[in-house]
């Protein structure tokens, strides 16, 4: 297996992690919700950034085309690079705890943080159907990954 | 060109298109569908009642909430909400997992989709 299939894999997977414990906002208490956001943007602007061939090549197949599997997962996941951006953007906005830690200065405007519950609940449900519109490859990437660890 | 190049040219791609969507939404905070989020009113407008009834409900609206919240930090008792999250999630990939497997075992057999 590619190094690229395992970093693709992890990093899938830490961004899973990460975003099903920064949407347990009660659970993780605002501290912690905010750090975690905070590194989640940075992961995500990175898997954007390795995914970025695929985005290009499924745009300009699709450009003139309709329906199939690919166009339900362009359209999810374009809907998902919105909707998590607008989520992170303005969580960084409203931030109480790790902007002002490091010394930037932060708004209590109602439209950022409307835009930031609105989103997250969007998120969340996208998050899920990212994956799971991936699931063969991830089934078939931990199977090998795990069957090398064990054996 | 080689792949670290390749890779910053795509990074600053992927950064421009973040922007461009940030971009965005400042315009949406300013547009009359600002409304549509909004959460305590729109932004630059005295707070109703409603509005203020709406704040107050919020968990990441108000003072007091955000700073008990934040002082406490992670909270054992309410793992209950990091379960919640993780069904909802289980719950979206399941369905989409069956319906999938559904096609696939179809087109196997030779049946139309829609049948």
């Amino acid at each position: 297996m590619s190094r690229r299939t395992r970093l693709d894999f992890w990093l899938d997977l830490v961004l899973v992690v990460a975003f099903t414990l920064d949407y347990s906002f009660q659970f993780t208490g605002l501290t912690v919700h905010e750090w975690i956001g905070f590194g989640l943007a940075f992961v995500l602007v990175v898997h954007m950034t390795l995914h970025w061939d695929w985005v290009v090549r499924t745009t300009k197949r699709l450009a003139g085309r309709r329906g199939g599997r690919e166009a339900v997962r362009w359209i999810v996941d374009l809907c998902l690079i919105l909707a998590m951006t607008f989520c992170i953007a303005s969580g960084l906005l409203i931030s109480r705890h790790a902007l002002p830690a490091l010394g930037l200065t932060t708004t209590r405007d109602g439209f950022w943080t409307g835009l930031h519950t609105t989103t997250a609940d969007v998120t969340v449900a996208l998050v899920a159907l990212h994956v799971a519109l991936s699931w063969r490859w991830i089934v078939s990437v931990a199977r090998r990954i795990f069957a090398g660890t064990t054996a | 060109m080689t792949a670290p190049a390749r890779f910053i040219l795509r990074l600053g791609v992927v950064a421009v298109a973040v922007a461009v969507i940030v971009g965005l939404g400042f315009l949406w905070r300013v547009s009359p569908a600002a409304d549509l989020v909004a959460d305590g009113g729109p932004p630059n407008r005295a707070a109703s009642a409603s509005s203020n009834r709406a704040t107050s409900l919020n968990p990441l609206s108000g003072d007091e909430g955000r700073g008990d919240r934040g002082a406490h930090g992670v909270s054992l008792s309410h793992i209950d909400d990091l379960v919640q999250t993780t069904l909802i999630q289980l719950a979206v990939l399941s369905g989409v997992v069956v319906v999938d497997r559904q096609r696939r075992s179809r087109r196997r057999r030779g049946v139309p989709l829609g049948a």
